[in-house]
């Protein structure tokens, strides 16, 4: 037995006797992310603005029959590039059509077209990407070989290359979309599940007995989730680009059908005397575009720090 | 025989990670038996392999050599599925508070999973024993539904202890388990190990670098340097009789407890123009650092000797270099 | 939340002072909130002394230490009020240039991690060289790395010349710290600010660092603040020491009188609380709770109230903020209750 050490200033500290508990749950207590994302949207205008754009959309795509004041298709030869008026907010195309109108219903097909192949991908390329990163080897190696080849062309020459092969058509166009933007998923979704394996957790997980299925399950995808939706935002919008890209081209939905892409494409020719057939549709396109962007940093921003309420490590001062 | 682990001849060794070429020896033939009930501290600096001793005991390793036995059955070789049931008798206890919990997990799931893998309740069932873990590690119930960001770092090794006691193993294994906390936090945590190790009659394998710390936990102390024992014993012994020049170096090298006792005792007795661990390529691997070696070290690497009771040292002149002055060591 | 009041006029004869701090208040506006990292700390720094910072995470030691170096990074830091004297110029308003200027010549700075402090793609040889040059323009490159290499000797790293080409990264992290000693020496500054030297580093490691920082002071004379959350590294280094809690300095003392003669119930806890102050076999003693996060308002009264084992339930203590009282001779402590401080 260790004498006590006289070294030691013999202090008389009562004893705490009371049983080890810790009754604050300890520093931090931070707000959710849903709460600090919402109070991000409310605070900056530029956040605010976003979201109130795409809500806009959605709700106008959505309700297209019901908010469009004429049918889209609807030609009208004595009202042709028309500038806007109290009849035609936004004036005619150069067929006589609203373009107020060809706009909303445009949206419904600006918005499919980039949504649905951005959620398809998103799954798709998390799905290979996780396999690729938790697996590793041979599997690994495959996956990101094929991911590497097709990252290695341009993201919207290779969706144009592949429409083209596949002919016009909204469903073509949003295959083409959706085989593009898989890979960029992939190594995405990989990234970050490498480095999640890598934590403690996860070695803990495999410590208690869990297989290996179970771990991706409960603790590698939720890890993923945030990411996920970053990106899946921030992609949806260069998605816009993308199809509006095709349908310019002609290679999306075919005429007569309104979008965004193709208005573009057919108020070329009319562009020094009735700018607006293409500038509007055109705008819209950015607008959008930004907004998903903005909306996803805002997303970023609040799902990003999953430590901020952790200020143990990082208030050693 | 209650030896609950035995540990014989065991080997690590990594692929090197620069050169590409060689291996990293990362355990180089340790051997140990822990009795059930006994906590075994190991303890060592930076490099010198008692975290891979850790992992590869717990089977996260596979071990390149030698032999584990747990409870009598051999576990060297066995599969994750075989290994499954054994790890409700040994569990392990991380180093760092912040990365080895979920943080998308509560504590009831955190603290539940084990429960929940090896199936062994029904939800309410696990609800109510998970209510008792977080009593038992004195973390206040009602916090359930928080998230691991929520807590302190000693609250979070609180959530990972309660974790790995929650299927009654027989055996922890702990890494580092205080290193990464606060001083005064520190010893809340100790005083909970010690308290669960005796009313639980656990066994632990108390892994750490702070000589200090593992004197107020452990039984016995078992000292590594470069992959190897150097040194074993009782507690009481390795820190005021240590035999090995390399604990001496250590428990001299300890900063005083009192500004009184500068310069009073030598302080620094390794030679400081070693050569960045690279080990010697014969003999004692501790030589070129030692104060005390000799021709015999250079050519014959030392074998287990009996210097005392249960005490063994691997050297060749136990117990004659300079001892440190114990007056103040931890 | 005000901070601390300032301190009671004391007893104090006066002293020659190098370096004085007054009422540092230093925020860091984040995302989240205002971290309140400083809150009113004062002290300060004789010719030659050694002050000890000791606290644990949140303290603010580093934060206080550090923001007399115009190192913290402002914005997010902002430094509310308080005033940082050397020779009578307050280097809190001192402008970025001036601070340079005294950088590295006047001051000099021995940062925590070995591993990240030094850059990774320049030779231990150019960046000791830069560090001697950009403080002399005079000094030539061949003179330059003499002294280097004079300097790598001296701090004790054998074939120092080869040392010089290599990278950091051959280096082991005791040489790396021994290599930023040898820089921070380099022009004889006149003031070392050694933030956490030896806690990245193995306990024999520690050890001959201790013993070198003991002589590079001793031999430049230089008066040193020793930033650390270890007692064992005050036991052996300070001569005097500030203990920081919660972003204030709760006690200050010679290192003799601190160990021996606590006042502060922080300082009795956290001495106490060490391994090493309790036999074995016995429970070691613990601090109750944890030390408060400095984010968001601060709660009247004194920090360290809800896990103060003087406490007795008095309301004083959760509602008015200790002013910091001259207990003894160059001793203070910010309690209210000081006088019931175990003699």
């Amino acid at each position: 037995m260790r004498p006590a050490s006289d070294a030691v200033a013999p202090v008389e500290v009562p004893r705490d006797k009371t049983p080890h508990r810790d009754t604050d749950p300890g520093p931090g207590g931070s707000r959710s992310a849903s709460a600090r994302l919402r109070r991000r949207v409310t605070r900056d205008p530029l956040a605010a603005g976003s979201a109130a754009v795409l809500l806009l959309v959605t709700v106008a795509a959505l309700l297209a029959p019901a908010l469009a004041p004429y049918d889209p298709d609807v030609v009208d030869n004595s009202v042709r590039l028309a500038g806007p008026s109290r009849d035609h907010l936004m004036g005619t195309d150069q067929l006589g059509r609203d373009i107020l109108s060809r706009l909303i219903w445009g949206g419904r097909v600006s918005l499919i077209t980039a949504v649905v192949p951005a959620t398809v991908a998103l799954v798709a390329g998390s799905v290979l990407g996780i396999l690729a990163g938790y697996v590793g080897g041979w599997v690994d190696t495959t996956v990101m070989r094929v991911v590497d080849t097709l990252m290695s062309f341009p993201y919207i020459l290779l969706a144009m290359g592949i429409a083209a092969a596949l002919g016009p058509g909204l469903f073509n166009a949003m295959l083409a979309v959706t085989v593009v933007t898989i890979p960029i998923f992939a190594r995405l979704i990989r990234a970050a599940v490498l480095s999640i394996k890598e934590s403690e957790f996860i070695l803990a997980a495999q410590g208690l007995g869990a297989s290996g299925w179970t771990t991706v399950r409960r603790h590698v995808v939720p890890n993923t989730l945030s990411i996920m939706v970053v990106y899946g935002t921030l992609q949806t919008g260069r998605m816009v680009i993308a199809a509006a890209s095709l349908s310019f081209l002609g290679l999306g939905v075919q005429p007569p059908t309104a979008d965004w892409g193709a208005m573009l494409a057919s108020g070329q020719a009319s562009l020094r005397v009735a700018p607006h057939v293409s500038t509007v549709p055109g705008l819209t396109i950015f607008v959008v575009t930004l907004a998903f962007n903005v909306l996803g940093e805002a997303v970023r921003d609040a799902l990003d720090p999953r430590y901020v309420g952790d200020l143990d490590a990082k208030a050693a001062a | 025989m209650t030896e609950l682990l035995v540990v014989d001849g065991l080997h690590k060794h990594f692929p090197a990670p620069r050169r590409g070429v060689g291996t990293v020896r990362a355990v180089d033939g340790i051997s140990f038996a822990i009795d059930a009930g006994e906590a075994l501290g190991l303890v060592g600096e930076s490099g010198c392999g008692k975290s891979t001793v850790a992992r590869t005991v717990m089977r996260l390793y596979q071990p390149t050599d030698g032999r584990i036995r747990f409870a009598g059955r051999d576990i060297t070789r066995l599969s994750r599925r075989e290994m499954r049931p054994l790890w409700r008798d040994m569990q392990m206890v991380y180093q760092d508070p912040y990365s080895s919990l979920d943080p998308r997990m509560t504590v009831t799931e955190l603290v539940g999973e084990p429960l929940r893998i090896h199936r062994r309740h029904t939800p309410f069932d696990r609800r109510r024993r998970v209510v008792e873990l977080l009593e038992l590690v004195g973390l206040d119930p009602t916090f359930t539904h928080r998230y691991p960001h929520e807590f302190s770092g000693g609250q979070r090794q609180r959530i990972g202890i309660a974790r790995a006691l929650a299927l009654d193993p027989r055996l922890l294994i702990l890494d580092e388990p205080v290193s990464a906390l606060d001083v005064s936090v520190q010893a809340q945590v100790l005083n909970l190990l010690r308290s669960v190790q005796k009313t639980l009659g656990l066994a632990f394998l108390f892994v750490s670098h702070d000589l200090a710390v593992v004197r107020h936990v452990s039984h016995r102390v078992a000292v590594m340097y470069l992959g190897r024992i150097v040194e074993m014993a009782d507690v009481e012994t390795v820190y005021s009789a240590p035999s090995h020049p390399y604990t001496r170096a250590l428990l001299a090298a300890v900063p005083v407890q009192h500004p009184s006792e500068r310069g009073r005792r030598p302080r620094a007795l390794l030679d400081p123009g070693r050569r960045d661990a690279d080990e010697p390529a014969s003999g004692c691997r501790f030589r070129d650092r030692c104060p005390v070696s000799t021709a015999v070290c250079r050519d014959v690497d030392p074998p287990y000797r009996l210097v005392g009771p249960g005490h063994v040292a691997a050297c060749h002149h136990p117990g004659t270099s300079e001892p440190a002055m114990t007056g103040a060591t931890p | 939340m005000s901070a601390a009041p300032r301190a009671v006029a004391g007893l104090e004869p006066a002293r020659p002072t190098l370096l004085r701090v007054e009422d540092l208040v230093v925020e860091f506006v984040t995302r989240d909130g205002v971290v309140h990292a400083v809150n009113g700390a004062s002290f300060d720094l004789g010719p030659g002394e050694t002050l000890g910072i000791v606290g644990e995470s949140g303290s603010g030691k580093s934060v206080s230490a550090m923001s007399v170096t115009g190192l913290i990074p402002s914005p997010p830091a902002r430094i509310v009020r308080g005033a940082a004297y050397l020779d009578g110029e307050d280097l809190l308003t001192a402008s970025s240039r001036r601070l340079r200027e005294l950088r590295g010549r006047e001051i000099a700075v021995i940062f925590q991690d070995p591993m990240t402090a030094l850059n990774p793609v320049f030779t231990i040889g150019s960046q000791m060289t830069e560090a001697i040059r950009v403080n002399d323009r005079a000094v030539s490159r061949r003179a330059a790395r003499d002294r280097a290499a004079d300097l790598l000797a001296r701090v004790g790293i054998p074939r120092p010349r080869e040392r010089l080409q290599q990278y950091p990264f051959e280096l082991s992290g005791g040489m790396r710290q021994r290599v930023m000693i040898a820089m921070a020496i380099a022009n004889r500054p006149r003031i070392l600010i050694a933030d956490e030297p030896t806690t990245a580093l193995d306990v024999t490691v520690q050890a001959q660092i201790l013993d070198l920082l003991a002589l590079a002071q001793e031999e430049l004379q230089a008066a040193t603040i020793l930033i650390t959350h270890d007692l064992g590294v005050i036991a052996e280094l300070a001569d005097r020491v500030a203990v920081m809690y919660a972003g204030r300095v709760v006690e200050t003392a010679a290192v003799g009188d601190l160990f021996d003669h606590p006042v502060h119930p922080y300082t009795e806890a956290l001495l106490a609380s060490r391994p090493a102050a309790v036999p074995d076999g016995e429970d070691m003693f613990q601090i109750p709770g944890v030390p408060p996060t400095p984010l968001g308002d601060l709660p009247p009264g004194c920090a360290f109230a809800p896990r103060c084992h003087r406490r007795d339930g008095r309301a004083r203590c959760v509602t008015e903020s200790p002013a910091s009282w001259d207990v003894a001779p160059r001793h203070r402590a910010a309690c209210h209750f000081w006088t019931e401080a175990p003699a």
